[in-house]
């Protein structure tokens, strides 16, 4: 399938500035995300996971440096733009779901705030508008496409059947027919809707603008005849009023000068024979006064001449305010559409929740808040970072059901970055498994489970029990390397049982094994000894693929 | 496994409340509520349940970190701790019954003493009293005994500190917490803060502290060097092995172990099981296992007790739970847990527990034995359908 590629990480390479030295977070990282695709980076903590994600968000830690590669997002190289460059894509077009939702919401901040703080600052409500008008014939578009492909599959299973069975030629042909007939109304429905959704863009564009359009004349409209006004106001004001009206505030002004500085002087009287407490007192006393003169100013300069205009420009300005806010989200539509994104990621009774703060909220329903302020800005990249981490099973699988849900709904590209394989078996199209800075193996969600290569991604799949297991678990000895100092050759080999010579002495580069499926051991060498997976997992796998209809256990 | 084995420790209708507030604003929270259970010897006992279902405290109540509000708890046979809110609670019934009745009597007396005539209200009044009297009497009689029992219980809760014995008992039984990073205190060194639990046992040569804590450091996979070092130069798992081998030091029989592996990474997960289930096997250890990882404990398990708002719900063997999971809850717990298969997990279908499916207005819920060794919380006519749904 030619998709298009929503992300394009090249040869990452990060590093932290510490007293101890530069330690070496990623080493050197590339993978391509896809549209519409989850690909999950699998590994332990402190394999760069994590400082990766940070890097495509741009939310590095201060003593990161990026010592090469690139980041392409939508033609844009995200290593090397400036922060007012990133500001137009960090939450707007790629959101953040952080692992803790107890450290990650503000404790001292209404959770409606926290929702609703990213879509004031940065809200566009035109933008906002535009999507909500062509979001149906999206959908459409988008389930039709998705009954094309399991209408393929379906045909594939058929066949394959078909064939298996030895049925007589016509029937396969029969088969074959009803499926192209199938196929062909689906296409052309296809079609239908691609027109449809042309039509709508346009549509859309048109009634925006006009709405847009509309606004605009009003309001210029109505400047217009303020402006009018104004104009003669001031006509109405002759100069030999301006003259009169200047003199007597002259007049005015001279007074009352005359008035408080007559008291000042009496006080300062009393202050040259009075102690120093007093003294203080006096002081303040004549700073009031003088404050007094200061305000009678002001007010004279307000009231002066032309105040008629002022009042009027002031009005304009507000106009014009407003215009522009039109564009943007105010407060109330911000308000209605945090309530709008909590209810869609189910969020009972938001109008009354959105006015508590985090403490008032379960572990569960936190996290959802953390995905609503992650969704506000309507964002197509998402990046999990160990989003369950922090919850147990039962609230886990409620929100990786809201996760995948809300990715089908508004068509997210999504990066789930999680330690946790059964998770991930859920969850991803695509695995990529990371150790010590460096992508070890990347495949299809089945390379990686059914069909592993790297010894690595062999020991993390035995090293968790599933619901069947008896024996013992095969631990991964010894802890992952210190990044200070990354080891010279493979990073896992020290861990690693089958580990040869030439793993210490020299990195090893991907081996190509399927299309998709890529894994860096030198085990994959033409040259190197024949090593099969461990029992345990080979018998697992063989289980799990051969008996591909059991039934759920419950 | 004998049934007929003196398990190591019985729970019997364990309660432990929460409260805060007063007059309006009072708030109880039932953390444990009316909960039991046996362990026998030498085996696992899986705890399982949602965050904030009581399990922890459990745990916790049982080792005496916590008070219990009701209920008592068995080791080796010796009644360790016991609550008295049950007692406190019959003396105000039994307060209540007797005013009430001698408010009957009164009234009765009055009603009589109107008919009767001049001569018998002496009589009937002397009737009456006596009556009362007994009463009273009766009243004082069981008080005085309910609070003998209170006054003994309350002797064994603060017995630990005084008796020898019950100390020497408690040292039996030891605990392992969940984050190894916030349980081991920064500032002490590693067999500091193994020897900790000796010193207070009462072991004062440093000679054979030392012995203890190099031994016991090799048992749980660590080098005796480690000892002079601080908790910050470990790993995770290696931090979890400290903590193992400090409630090992003092060689208990039984151990409650809260959620030991949550905190950890997935590869250190599979070391600090091992390792568990290794000792398990060569000192022959009882061990509460506490964790909300399904997969972990029907792995770890001999037996499994499912907890639901500090309610038990069910309780089995490992593979029967598994095999037969009959309350509601458990079933929709066991359709959470994800499983490192896509084929399987595409299909997975999470089962959604709604409290409100039990109707519990009519007829509580109790805990019955509706095969061997398998307990379920119902009512009789849930029961009926369970049974039904086993065959």
């Amino acid at each position: 399938m030619a998709k298009e590629k929503k992300l394009v990480v090249d040869n990452l390479t990060i590093s932290f500035r510490t007293n101890q030295g530069m330690v070496r977070a990623v080493r050197g990282v590339s993978f391509e995300l896809e549209e519409r695709e989850t690909l999950a980076i699998v590994g332990e903590s402190g394999s760069g996971k994590s400082v990766t994600s940070k890097a495509i968000m741009g939310i590095l830690a201060g003593n990161a440096v990026i010592d090469s590669g690139h980041i392409w997002y939508e033609g844009q190289d995200l290593t090397r733009i400036d922060e007012e460059d990133f500001h137009r894509i960090r939450g707007d077009k790629v959101g953040m779901i952080f692992q803790d939702p107890m450290s990650s919401l503000n404790p001292i901040m209404r959770i409606g705030k926290q929702i609703t703080e990213g879509m004031i600052i940065n809200g566009k409500h035109l933008k906002n508008r535009y999507k909500k008008l062509i979001h149906r014939q999206k959908q459409t578009i988008n389930t039709t496409k998705k009954k094309i492909k399991q209408l393929k599959a379906d045909f594939k299973a058929q066949k394959k059947k078909a064939k298996e069975d030895q049925k007589v030629a016509d029937e396969l042909g029969t088969i074959k027919n009803n499926f192209n007939n199938d196929l062909k109304k689906l296409k052309a429905e296809l079609k239908a809707a691609k027109v449809d959704y042309r039509k709508a863009k346009k549509e859309a564009r048109k009634t925006v603008r006009k709405e847009w359009n509309d606004e605009k004349s009003r309001v210029s409209a109505r400047i217009k005849e303020l402006q009018e006004k104004k104009r003669e106001a001031a006509a109405k004001e002759t100069p030999e009023d301006k003259k009169r009206f200047n003199e007597q505030a002259k007049k005015d002004l001279q007074k009352e000068k005359e008035r408080i500085d007559k008291e000042i002087k009496a006080l300062r009287k009393r202050m040259a024979g009075a102690n120093r407490k007093n003294k203080a007192v006096l002081m303040q006393e004549i700073r009031a006064w003088k404050d007094e003169l200061h305000r009678f100013k002001q007010e004279q300069k307000d009231k002066s001449y032309g105040s008629k205009q002022k009042e009027i420009q002031h009005e304009i300005n507000e106009l014009r305010e407003e215009l522009r806010r039109y564009k943007k989200v105010t407060k109330k539509q911000a308000h209605e559409r945090a309530v709008e994104v909590m209810r869609e990621v189910g969020i009972p009774e938001p109008e009354k929740r959105i006015r508590q703060y985090p403490f008032q909220f379960s572990g569960g329903m936190r996290q959802r808040i953390v995905i609503a302020v992650a969704l506000t800005a309507d964002p197509d990249l998402l990046i999990c970072d160990e989003p369950t981490t922090a919850l147990d099973v039962t609230i886990q699988s409620q929100i990786l059901e809201l996760i995948k849900r809300l990715k089908t709904e508004r068509n997210l590209s999504v990066i789930f970055i999680t330690h946790d394989l059964g998770v991930v078996a859920n969850m991803a199209d695509r695995i990529a498994v990371m150790y010590a800075g460096k992508i070890v193996e990347i495949g299809n969600y089945e390379d990686i489970f059914y069909n592993p290569k790297h010894p690595y991604t062999w020991a993390l799949l035995s090293s968790v029990p599933d619901l069947e297991s008896k024996e013992r678990l095969i631990a991964i000895p010894g802890t992952p390397p210190n990044m200070l100092y990354p080891p010279k050759g493979d990073a896992f080999a020290e861990r690693n049982e089958y580990a040869m010579k030439i793993d210490f002495e020299k990195q090893p580069p991907f081996f190509k094994i399927s299309d998709n499926h890529y894994a860096a051991t030198w085990l994959l060498h033409k040259n190197a000894p024949k090593v099969e997976m461990p029992k345990i997992l080979k018998r697992r796998i063989k289980h799990m693929t051969e008996d591909k209809d059991r039934e759920v256990s419950v | 496994m004998q049934s007929t084995e003196t398990p190591i420790l019985s729970v019997r209708n364990l309660k432990t409340h929460f409260k805060s507030g007063f007059g309006k604003n009072k708030l109880v929270v039932k953390a444990v509520d009316d909960v039991s259970f046996d362990i026998k010897k030498g085996e696992v006992f899986g705890l399982v349940g949602e965050s904030g279902c009581g399990k922890t405290t459990t745990g916790r109540t049982i080792i005496r970190l916590y008070n219990p509000t009701d209920g008592e708890v068995y080791f080796k046979g010796q009644r360790i701790t016991a609550g008295v809110e049950s007692l406190r609670e019959a003396i105000k019934d039994v307060k209540f019954d007797a005013k009430q009745e001698i408010d009957n009597l009164k009234s009765e007396m009055e009603s009589e003493l109107e008919s009767a005539g001049e001569g018998d209200k002496e009589k009937i009044k002397e009737q009456y009293k006596e009556k009362i009297n007994k009463i009273n009497l009766n009243r004082d009689e069981k008080l005085a005994e309910y609070k003998e029992e209170i006054e003994k219980r309350k002797e064994v809760a603060s017995k630990d500190v005084k008796d020898k014995d019950t100390r020497e008992l408690m040292k039996k039984m030891q605990m392992i917490f969940q984050d190894p990073i916030a349980s081991l205190n920064p500032r002490m060194t590693v067999k500091e803060i193994i020897a900790e639990g000796l010193r207070i046992a009462g072991e004062r040569k440093e000679k054979v502290i030392r012995q203890k804590v190099e031994e016991v450091l090799e048992t749980v996979g660590l080098l005796p060097e480690h000892a002079n070092r601080y908790p910050h130069e470990f790993s995770g798992g290696q931090r979890q092995r400290i903590g193992v081998a400090r409630a090992l030091v003092i060689s208990p029989e039984f151990i409650i172990a809260d959620e030991p592996i949550s905190a950890l990474d997935v590869s250190i997960q599979a070391q600090v099981i091992n390792l568990l289930n290794d000792l398990r096997d060569e000192l022959g250890l009882t061990i509460l296992f506490i964790a909300h990882d399904l997969s972990v404990v029907q792995y770890f398990s001999d037996r499994i007790a499912v907890m639901y708002f500090g309610k038990l719900v069910e309780l089995a063997d490992t593979d029967e739970l598994f095999k037969n999971p009959l309350h509601p809850y458990t079933r929709s717990l066991l359709s959470a847990v994800p499983v490192p298969d896509p084929n399987f997990e595409k299909k997975r279908q999470r089962i959604k527990y709604d409290p409100s499916v039990h109707n519990y207005k009519e007829d509580a819920p109790e805990l019955h034995e509706i095969k061997e060794g398998h307990f379920v919380l119902a009512n009789q006519a849930e029961l009926k359908e369970y049974k039904k749904r086993l065959k």
